[in-house]
Parts: structure tokens; sequence; C-alpha cells
């Protein structure tokens, strides 16, 4: 009964959430294509250009394309195309768009599924630990070490870690996805790449060569990804936290008669996290988005370099494609942390202010 | 002996970065077994503070300094100074022997927790012994039943769960249980003592008076009205049947016809769970419709404590007199009390009402003034007021 009256009410507010995802994105497929339209036909026109000798018939692409009609005609053509999955030619990597972003998501996936987890759950452990010992040892260190992390340039740390852990310790933890020899095999045929994820085909494989040798190449770009935003999450958990601890509930947790641990942890810690939820969306979000600093300065070949790459070599149909993307996946983001939320926070989940 | 807690000297002070802050100085009373027992003053005076210190819940930079609060749970065993006991021993005693209904119900509860979660809470800490005897009844009378396909497959797990339940029932903190209920998945076998308690919560809710008990616990504190809320903040505070229940202003957030529900379903608990109440409150008629004894408090000391009916008729102390005569009464204008509220930081010397107190002479300005017993069971702190036995009190 219970459990049913719960899934009901919360049915209701998903399938609100969910309705609410089709307009954002339509309005941001919109706002993709205005950027487009700064762009003259034959620029434009250059999207589908896979080969410099095709722009001797540039006006028949312009033609096949319709690039001169009006606008509401070519935004259907343009989402038509984008739903055929044809987003263009990438000339920086010479693979049309859709197989770049392909290609590269992988290995951006593989930095964030390991630094996430690392930088959400880490943060928030630390942050509350400092909140409920306020002024004491481990906030004061806690807190320093916040201040240190956050104020480090990620290159410059990115650039030490290596420094130290591939130059001193002679290769221990090295740059780049795998090495050379690894490389090798991951693109045999003996090897199948099911997901893209090094480390995770190598289980699926069962190698546990490949398995160690990239985990061994995240290790730098992960921590490096997770010192400096750890801090973040860390001393927003702990404001949060103590601006929850010193709530009117606290008080009457601690009157009930339980023990500190279950006043901090069941009762202050639920409530702290409600604002923390936004920002942890918004790092992930960040996260997979491609980090160009750490990518570039471990040469990790992901989603963050090849929009690099694509920016200043003036690749407007990779831009635009990885502008697409963002946009996609930052609504999806929200969609899954005001799902959370509801889960939560019940004034979320069941609406208003009923009384 | 017939007092239930005993009061002596309490002193507590905030150190805060203006200054020192002395926020109860030499406090002293009685609540005896059975009896409401009000304490009133203005805001500020530290009724609040001196509920939570009953409870010894005040935190830096508030620090109690000197007295003791002597808890004498069942006649005839000693007194325990909740203020000296081990953080374990005031822990068993929060929440179950003393507890505590707060000004804002809605400020009390907390938001991301259904009323039955949070009133279970409470039951499944200090009554644990008894929610696992009803959890045992439970499986035993499923291990007695109809022998049928089902009750074969469940067997060995009802076993289970009955081992635990009797450990429980035998000793709250046994270990074995304490283990299986950190463990993700196993601690499902525990799952009977959740729903046994939230029974016992309906049942209580039941006894405040709400309505569709079962509805309510199932719901989170916003979408209740102020004065359902109170009724499970105070159905929480009876969970475990309290000797003695604090009210820090229940009704004061309530509209006012809510605030008459609330005083008459406390009143009607009262003799119902035989609990002492510290009822406190800034309203001198709330404290007439409720209370047997009243305190009266300014500025962190009491100034005079005496049976309500005597405190109507003959109020001694000039304090107390200035707050009766600010109570409205129908076709009488209310008086003020002229000044102020002294200032925590810089509190004048002597009497602390002295600069307020139209009988001020020349000794208030200098000494404290001491309690006495002016009348039988009438105390008063004033050199200059005259009981049935005469003179100063010191
Ligand atoms: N956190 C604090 N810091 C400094 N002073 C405090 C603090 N909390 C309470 N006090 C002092 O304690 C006094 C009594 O407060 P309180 O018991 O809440 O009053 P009441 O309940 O009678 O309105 C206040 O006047 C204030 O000076
Ligand atoms: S001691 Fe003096 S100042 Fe204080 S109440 Fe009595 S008469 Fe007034
Ligand atoms: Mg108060």
């Amino acid at each position: 009964m219970q459990l049913w009256g719960f899934a009901l009410e919360f049915r209701a507010y998903i399938i609100r959430r969910l309705a609410l995802v089709v307009p954002v994105l339509f309005g941001v497929s919109l706002l993709v294509f205005a950027l487009l339209q700064m762009f003259s036909p034959v620029e434009r026109a250059a999207l589908y250009v896979t080969d410099p000798k095709q722009f001797a018939n540039i006006t028949e692409i312009i033609e096949k394309y319709g690039l001169n009609d009006p606008l509401w005609v070519q935004y259907g053509n343009w989402i038509s195309q984008i739903f055929h999955g044809n987003l263009g030619w990438s000339k920086v990597v010479s693979l049309p768009v859709t197989d770049a972003i392909l290609n590269f998501l992988p290995a951006t996936l593989e930095l964030a599924i390991f630094a996430t987890p690392l930088i959400i759950l880490g943060g928030i452990f630390l942050g509350s630990k400092a909140a409920a010992h306020k002024d004491k040892a481990v906030d004061h260190i806690t807190r320093a070490g916040a201040i240190m992390g956050w104020s480090l340039p990620t290159f410059w740390l990115g650039l030490m870690l290596l420094m130290i852990f591939y130059g001193f310790f002679s290769g221990l933890f090295p740059p780049e996805r795998l090495s050379t020899a690894m490389n090798i095999v991951v693109h045999s045929e003996a090897f199948t790449q099911y997901t893209g994820l090094h480390f995770l085909d190598a289980i699926l494989n069962g190698n546990w060569q490949v398995l160690g040798d990239s985990l061994r190449h995240l290790f730098l770009p992960v921590i490096t990804l997770t010192v400096v935003q750890l801090a973040f999450i860390m001393r927003l958990m702990r404001s949060s936290m103590l601006e929850s601890l010193g709530k009117g509930y606290i008080l009457t947790a601690r009157a009930k008669g339980l023990d500190e641990n279950t006043v901090v942890s069941k009762h202050a810690r639920r409530n702290a996290l409600i604002p923390v939820l936004t920002i942890a969306g918004y790092i992930f979000a960040l996260l997979v988005n491609g980090v160009v600093i750490t990518e570039t300065i471990f040469n990790y070949k992901g989603l963050g370099w090849w929009a690099w790459q694509s920016a200043i070599h003036l690749d407007i149909p990779s831009v635009l494609a990885f502008a697409l993307f963002n946009g996609i996946l930052f609504v999806l983001t929200n969609l899954v942390v005001d799902l959370l939320y509801a889960k939560i926070d019940p004034r979320v989940r069941l609406g208003g202010q009923a009384a | 002996m017939n007092e239930l807690l005993k009061i002596r000297g309490l002193t507590v002070r905030f150190y805060t970065y203006e200054g020192v802050v002395q926020a109860l100085e030499d406090v002293n009373l009685d609540i005896n077994r059975k009896e409401t027992f009000g304490l009133v003053g203005e805001t500020g005076c530290g009724k609040t503070l001196t509920a939570l210190s009953i409870l010894r819940l005040v935190f830096a930079p508030g620090q109690i300094e000197s007295g003791s609060i002597y808890f004498n749970v069942d006649n005839g065993n000693e007194p325990v100074d909740l203020l000296t006991i081990s953080e374990d021993q005031i822990r068993a005693i929060r929440g179950s022997k003393i507890s505590m209904v707060f000004q804002e119900p809605g400020a009390a509860l907390n938001p991301v927790y259904t009323i039955g979660d949070q009133i279970s809470e409470v039951i499944l800490l200090h009554r644990r012994q008894e929610v696992a005897q009803k959890a045992l009844r439970t499986v035993n009378k499923l291990l007695a039943g109809k022998k049928g396909f089902i009750s074969l497959l469940a067997k060995p797990v009802w076993l289970m769960e009955r081992g635990l339940y009797q450990r429980i029932a035998q000793n709250p903190r046994a270990e074995g249980p304490r283990i299986v209920s950190r463990i993700l998945l196993v601690r499902g076998l525990l799952w009977r003592l959740k729903g046994e308690s939230i029974k016992m919560t309906i049942d209580l809710l039941k006894e405040v008076e709400i309505p569709d008990p079962a509805r309510v616990a199932r719901q989170h504190p916003h979408q209740l009205s102020g004065g359902m809320k109170q009724r499970g903040v105070i159905a929480m505070a009876l969970a475990c049947s309290p000797k003695l229940l604090i009210a820090d202003e229940p009704t004061t957030s309530l509209d006012v016809t809510i605030q008459a529900q609330i005083l008459q379903l406390l009143n009607q608990l009262k003799s119902e769970f035989e609990s002492s109440i510290l009822y406190i409150t800034h309203d001198l008629g709330v404290a007439a419709e409720i209370c047997d004894r009243v305190g009266v408090m300014y500025s962190g000391s009491l100034c005079e404590i005496a049976p309500v009916d005597e405190i109507y008729a003959n109020p001694l102390h000039p304090y107390t007199k200035a707050l009766l005569a600010a109570v409205p009464k129908p076709g009488v204008e209310p008086h003020a009390i002229g000044g102020i509220v002294p200032d925590p930081l810089a509190l004048p010397s002597g009497c602390r009402f002295h600069p307020r107190c139209p009988s001020a002479t020349e000794i208030c300005r200098e000494h404290i003034p001491t309690m006495g017993e002016l009348a039988p069971g009438h105390f008063v702190a004033c050199h200059n007021c005259q009981g049935e036995t005469g003179g100063s009190s010191r």
C-alpha cells in the first residue's frame, strides 16, 4: 500500500518532468541552428564537403542540401539530417562527425566514470566530516586541503604529477590512453571492443594486461580532475551541512536521544545533500563534456581534445555538433538531478505547500 | 520524596565575541510528580535555555558553568544528577524519561522523513525490547500456523527472524542483531521491527487525536497543518511515556483556536500518561489554564514561585505584578511593563529588575536578592517584599 502510493506520486512527477524535456531539447536545437545561420550558404555547404575537390561544385551542394531555402525548410532538413546521424564532416580527424563523437566519447566517459564518484562521494564524505567536527583538526586539515586543491591550476598540477610519476618514477603512470603494445592488442582481431571503454572491454575480454595498462594510464588524469573538483563539492557540502546542523529538527533528533552519528548521517546529511546535488550534476556534465586542459596535458584523446582541435582549426561542423551534444547532455543531466531531488526531498516530489 | 526534578544553582553562560552572556544565573526550582509547572517570563529571559539544560543540550558557545539537576525517576532510588552522568546515560534519558515539545513544530520536524518514520525512530530506540517482543509474537504465530507450501519455503527465514528478535527481546543492545542491522540486505531480516513500531506510532497518533492516523503516518511534515504537526511532535514526545514532558511554548506559533485544542490535549494526556509537565510560556493567562504551580523568570533567574491561584490572587514580586497587569483582561486596559529587558551583555548590578522596578531602593542596586519562602509554598526573591511571615528574605 505504502510503496504503491509512493510510486504513484513519484510517477506523476516523473511524467511531468519528462514532458518538459521535449520543449527544452527543441529550444537547444533552435539555438544551435541559429548559430549555424550566422554563416553564409557557402560556408555552411562546407559542412558536407569531405574532399577539397568538391569545392568546384559548391553550388550543387548548396542546391542539394537546400541551403538557400526558407529558414523553416532548412531547419526541417537540418533536423532530419541529424536524425539520420549526419552531422557533417570533421576535417580535423577526417571522419564523419557522428563517428568522431562515438570515437572520442568512450575515452572521456572512462575518465568521468572514475573521477565522478571519487569527486562526489569523496567531497560529500569529507565535507560532512569537516562540518561535524567544525573547528577541530579534521576540519582545519580538510579545509586547508580544499583551498589548496581549488587554487591549484589544473595544468600546473597535471604537469607536476607527470613530472613526478612519469619522469621521476620513470613511466609509473604514463600519459595517453594505452601503451603502444596494448594499443595493438586492443585493435587486434582477438580483442572485441564492446564499448570502447578500454578498462571495461578488457574485463569483458578477460584480458588483465590491458586492464592494468588502461588503469595505469587513467590514474594521473583522474587524480588531477579529482583534486581540483573535489575541493569544490567538499566546501559546498561543509557549508550546507553546517546550515543543516543548526536547524530545529537536529535539536529534535538530539532530544530524542539519538547518538551523534545518527544525528549527523541520518538527519543532517540528507537535507544537506539537496543543494550539493545540483553542483554534482553540473560537474558530471562537465566531465563527460571532455576536460580540455586535462586531456591535452596527458595527451589523452577524448571529446575535450577533439573539440579543442576542431575549434583551433575552424572546423565548423564539429564545433556545432559539439555544442549540440553539450546541450543535450546538460538537459539530460538536469533531468537526472531533478529526479534525484524528488527522491531526496518530498517537497519536490509531492509538489507545493499542501496543508 | 515528591520532587521529580530539582534544579539547584544552575548557571549557564555564552562566550560570544561581544562578551560573556550570563544567560542563566543561579536557577533553582523543583518540579513535583504529576504536576504541571509553568515557567513564565518575557522572551529572552532564559526559559528555553533552562529546558535545554535539563536535557543537557546546551552547545558552544554556551556552557553550563555550575549547578545540579537532580532527576528522581522512581521513588526510592537515588536521584541522578543529569549534569554529571555519562553521555550514554543522558542519551538513554532523552526522549524516553524526559522529552521535549518545541515552539515551532514546522522547524522541529525533519522535512525529508515521514511523520511515521520520525516517531517510530524514538520507539525503535527506547522501546526496542517491546517492539522485538511484538515481532516475536507475530513470527511465532506464523511458525505455528498452517503448514503449506509457502510456509515450508519461508520457514528458514522465520526461524532466523525468531532468533534475532529473541536476542533483542532479551537485550536490546545485543551485538548479533546490531551487526545484522548494519549489513545491507541481511538487515531486511529485521523488517518486522519497523512494521511493529509503525503500528505503535499509529496508536500514538490516535492518542493525540489526529484524524486518519494511518495516512498521516505516511505523510511528510509539509503536507500537514501547523496544529497537526504539533500534535505529531507531542505524539513523538509521549512515545515512551516520559516522566517529564517539557513543552516550550507549544502553542505560540499556532492559531488561537488550535492553541486551545492543544492546551486541552496536553491537560488530558498528562493525567493519562501520569507525566509531569514543564510548561513554558510568556503568557500568564495560558499558564493559569493549565499549570498547578508557576515560576516567574526574569533575566536568567527565577523571581517568584507559587501555586497558580496564589500567584494570581497574591502576587508579591514587583515583576510578577507588572506581568499580571500586562495580561489583557476584558474591560481593563493592559499596562505594558515600563523600560526594556536588560542587555544580557551588560546586566544591571544587584537585582536585575531594579532599573524597571517601581519599588526599588538603595539595597536593590547593590545586592542580589535571594529566594525566601514568604508564605507556605510561595517563594519570592526580592528585598522589599512582605509576605505573611514578613520581612525581607535576607
Ligand atoms: N547562541 C547564543 N549565543 C549567545 N547568547 C545566547 C545564545 N542562545 C541563547 N542566548 C542567551 O540566552 C538567553 C535566553 O534565551 P532563551 O532561553 O532562548 O530565552 P526564552 O526561551 O526565555 O525566550 C537569551 O537572552 C540570550 O542572551
Ligand atoms: S529587589 Fe528591589 S528592585 Fe528587585 S524586585 Fe525587589 S524591590 Fe524591585
Ligand atoms: Mg524560548
